[in-house]
């Protein structure tokens, strides 16, 4: 009876490190080579807390999440800055050199022989003893952390990182600072690990570096890859199955000696085999979403009044009080790649509520120009000006909060969620994308995502999507996940629109609908500038045409004269 | 004084070392993008079938010739087997390496199931102290750092020579030009893989002469040449020469100052400060 328990429990908080790290493996994208380390450091933070300042154990657990994931984070975020293999690199030395650390550090951990006697919980005068007294305990901790990750993972911040994992650049674009998030899941997955340590610790009333090393951190990971990344319940069958192997190893005769090499054995085998054969894991990620897949709205039942703020007739009534000030200033921008200068001393201006276009032959510089406008390059020289505030350094991720947004020429929309999702995580400054308005303000979350959902409907609409707002964005033809790219664009709220070749790869028929769309837009206030190859489009919707060649701006003027030079038509046409 | 001078002497000649495997795992990773985390079971492949057949007393030539052509076996029959079939199915990076960790797992525990948990010297090769004032070393010293800079050399040259090196650095550089003019991107790779192991081989025959082998080697071995890619900068193997001498040099000075154990703190330390304040290494370019 004991012995179950003790498995059971065993089992649970395996579970528990399981889920963490599944939070930064599978939803953070990012492989942790560290997590029994850091579920080692917790154990220690507690013993240490509790036994030599006399805290509660109670106590004793918050401190080893919060140090833990704090300590954690901080080391861990230059290397996630950088590319998702440094992440690996530094948790595996992390790993390492902690392991070595601890077992050194014999005053602190112990060394080798580790610490004994670490306290019992105690709840009011009643101590926890038995295996089995732990188990209601257990119990409650993993359904509180799978309370806390459920919901982390269902929230706009969970949304964020499903994007993150499609295209980071994308989510970039769209106003979401990608490192930011990407800490955050890491230092929760941390934190949960650390307090999997620290109850373990107070469990077994023992705490020593064994548990801290590669081979466990190795394990936890085949648990994660064997259940189902980015599936929390998958974490807890591969959890269970890889701690039951073990346990049936032992009742094999003779095979007393060789368990170690024999369980490294069947995790790596297991290991090859799933990423080769069933990548998803046992539980894959949309498991239950097959089942559920109906449309949910359908067009002219839309769920929500449209209030006036939203009424579609505000947005695309003409507004004569537009003024075609100019809005962004761009003064002699320059970038150079290894000595090839792609953009030189460039100068643009665009008007308020008109239609701007960059036209010239392939590699002049015009995608280069919108890196630049929109901070994903910075420039070498030269200053941005948005309404007269300098924006030259603001990061990508900034720029639609300051209020400009792109679009992509490869359209890059989150082929994996659903189109509704790739709008609602376009909307910018969502209470639901910090985790403490999400667990202590869940009201104004709540309130938030409604409005948010309404504003995305009236999005949708806009450009006709509004019935496959429950679709796979996939599913969807080439030419409907441009408009939806379009419809993100304009949930970011930016004033002025970046479109990087808009109407490209679609047939003849769509081109009219971006062409409508695009003129809609800029008779309601947005500015817009586009790059395009199509001098139909250009002639039919720009006010102001700049052509480029060899990074510079050659002639500016309105699509009639420029196409009436036939010095740029050479150009051009390469004749 | 001299013992700085000793010391130094002592962190040039691990550095040595450090620079061959940082190189081993450099060239497979600069050019095929795959973090190759089974590498190590290369590592530790290799010196067991260096010592196995020098136990049943063959010669040592032919051991290491037995152990050289394992290990670019064991490398090539990974890539080919392993990671060329998930490039096929365009598995992620992550993935690529997960398998890659798995048969690194796989490989150990099989080396531990077969050979047992015990080191193995490798012995009867010649060692006499040779002391230069305050600086000692020993002819296998000696032996190590000739090797190793023979090696490194003989593989610039290869590099920058002959025509299969070109066009390893051509796709290293550009596999999708590279492609375009016509190089066949696999057979680089198993190349790079290859060569890759023979390196790693060669390092581990010159580590199990400083001490002796045990299944676990290889991870060392695989954390050390990594770090060292990443301090020298990926896609520089110059960087990555000289971030390994940097390595073997601050590790030995270290002991100057803290006790031993915190070699690897040290270590990490400056992998912390490098990624921190120049991201790309030391010697790495910027990307666009």
């Amino acid at each position: 009876m004991e012995y179950l328990a003790h498995t059971l429990n065993l089992t649970i908080i395996f579970v528990v490190l399981t889920v963490s790290l599944n939070l930064i493996l599978g939803y953070g994208g990012m492989a942790s080579m560290a997590h029994a380390a850091f579920f080692c450091i917790g154990g220690y933070v507690s013993t240490i807390v509790t036994m030599h300042f006399g805290w509660n154990f109670l106590a004793g657990i918050p401190v080893a999440i919060i140090a833990t994931a704090v300590f954690g984070g901080i080391l861990a975020a230059p290397f996630i800055r950088v590319q998702e293999e440094y992440l690996i690199l530094f948790t595996i030395a992390f790993q390492m050199v902690i392991f070595h650390l601890m077992l050194s550090s014999y005053n602190i951990t112990g060394g080798d022989s580790g610490i004994f006697g670490v306290p019992k919980p105690v709840f009011f005068g009643f101590e926890v003893e038995t295996p089995a007294h732990f188990l209601p305990f257990m119990a409650l901790f993993v359904f509180l952390v799978y309370w806390v990750c459920l919901k982390v993972t269902k929230s706009p911040f969970g949304r964020v990182l499903k994007g993150i994992r499609e295209d980071e650049r994308a989510v970039t674009s769209l106003g979401k600072n990608v490192i930011k998030f990407k800490v955050v899941i890491f230092m929760v997955g941390t934190g949960i690990a650390a307090g999997a340590g620290s109850i373990f610790a107070h469990y077994t009333q023992f705490i020593s570096p064994a548990i801290g090393n590669l081979d466990e951190s190795i394990l936890i990971i085949a648990m994660v890859v064997l259940g189902g990344t980015a599936n929390l319940w998958g974490s807890a069958v591969g959890a269970f199955l890889l701690i039951i192997i073990p346990e049936a190893l032992n009742f094999l005769p003779g095979a007393s000696g060789l368990i170690v090499p024999l369980r490294g054995f069947i995790y790596g085998v297991l290991l090859i085999l799933f990423m080769r054969f069933r990548p998803e894991g046992l539980i894959p990620e949309y498991f239950h979403l097959k089942k559920k897949n109906t449309k949910l709205f359908v067009k002219g039942d839309f769920p929500f009044d449209v209030d006036a703020e939203t009424d579609p007739r505000n947005l695309s009534g003409f507004r004569d009080d537009v003024s075609h000030d100019p809005i962004l200033e761009v003064k002699g921008l320059s970038k150079s790649f290894g000595g090839i200068k792609a953009v030189d001393n460039f100068f643009m201006s665009l008007g308020k509520g008109q239609v701007t276009a960059l036209v010239g032959p392939n590699g002049c510089g015009k995608t280069t120009a919108f890196n630049l406008v929109t901070g994903f390059l910075k420039p070498d020289n030269g200053q941005i000006y948005f309404q007269d505030k300098e924006i030259t350094h603001v990061p990508a991720h900034r720029m639609p909060h300051s209020g400009i947004a792109r679009s992509w020429q490869d359209v890059r929309v989150f082929q994996g969620m659903t189109v509704l999702d790739n709008i609602l995580l376009a909307t910018q400054n969502q209470s639901g994308e910090s985790l403490l308005k999400l667990f202590f303000m869940p009201w104004q979350v709540k309130k938030e995502e409604d409005a948010n959902l309404r504003k995305a409907f009236f999005y949708l609409d806009k450009v006709g999507l509004s019935e496959k707002a429950s679709e796979i964005a996939s599913s969807l033809s080439y030419a409907e996940q441009k408009l939806l790219a379009v419809a993100r664009l304009l949930t970011t709220g930016a004033e002025i629109l970046l479109l990087d070749e808009p109407s490209s790869g679609v047939d003849p028929n769509w081109v009219k609908q971006f062409m409508d769309i695009i003129k809609e837009l800029a008779r309601s206030g947005k500015t817009i500038c586009i790059v395009e190859h199509n001098l139909e489009v250009v002639r039919e919707i720009s006010d102001t045409v700049y052509f480029m060649a060899e990074g510079r701006k050659i002639a500016q003027g309105s699509a009639e004269e420029l196409m009436a030079d036939p010095k740029l038509g050479e150009i051009y046409f390469g004749i | 004084m001299g013992l700085f001078l000793q010391l130094l002497v002592r962190g040039l000649i691990i550095g040595s070392l450090y620079a061959l495997l940082g190189v081993s795992w450099g060239i497979i990773y600069n050019t095929t993008r795959t973090f190759h985390f089974a590498h190590g079971f290369v590592y530790t492949l290799a010196a067991y079938f260096i010592l196995v057949p020098m136990g049943l007393s063959l010669p040592l030539i032919p051991s290491l010739l037995v152990g050289l052509t394992v290990a670019m076996l064991a490398g090539c029959a990974i890539e080919y087997f392993a990671y060329r079939p998930m490039r096929e199915q365009n598995a992620s990076q992550l993935s690529v390496f997960l398998t890659a960790m798995g048969i690194m797992i796989a490989g150990q525990s099989v080396i531990l199931l077969i050979f047992g948990p015990d080191s193995r010297p490798l012995e009867g090769f010649p060692e006499k102290v040779i002391s230069l004032g305050p600086i000692t070393f020993t002819t296998i010293d000696l032996f190590i750092v000739f090797l190793v800079w023979a090696v490194i050399i003989c593989l610039f040259q290869f590099l920058a020579r002959t025509k299969a090196g070109m066009m390893i650095r051509a796709v290293a550089s550009n596999p999708e030009k590279a492609t375009f003019i016509g190089i066949d991107s696999k057979k680089i790779y198993l190349l790079v893989f290859a060569i890759g192991s023979l390196l790693a081989g060669i390092a581990s025959f010159l580590g199990a002469l400083d001490r002796p082998a045990n299944p676990n080697i290889g991870l060392h071995a695989l954390l050390i040449s990594f770090i060292t890619v990443f301090l020298g900068g990926v896609g520089n193997l110059k960087g990555t020469v000289i971030g390994g001498l940097i390595l073997g040099v601050a590790e030995s000075l270290v002991i100057m100052v803290l006790p031993t154990e915190y070699k690897m703190v040290v270590t990490f330390f400056i992998l912390f400060m490098v990624i921190l304040i120049k991201p790309e290494g030391l010697m790495g370019k910027k990307s666009a």
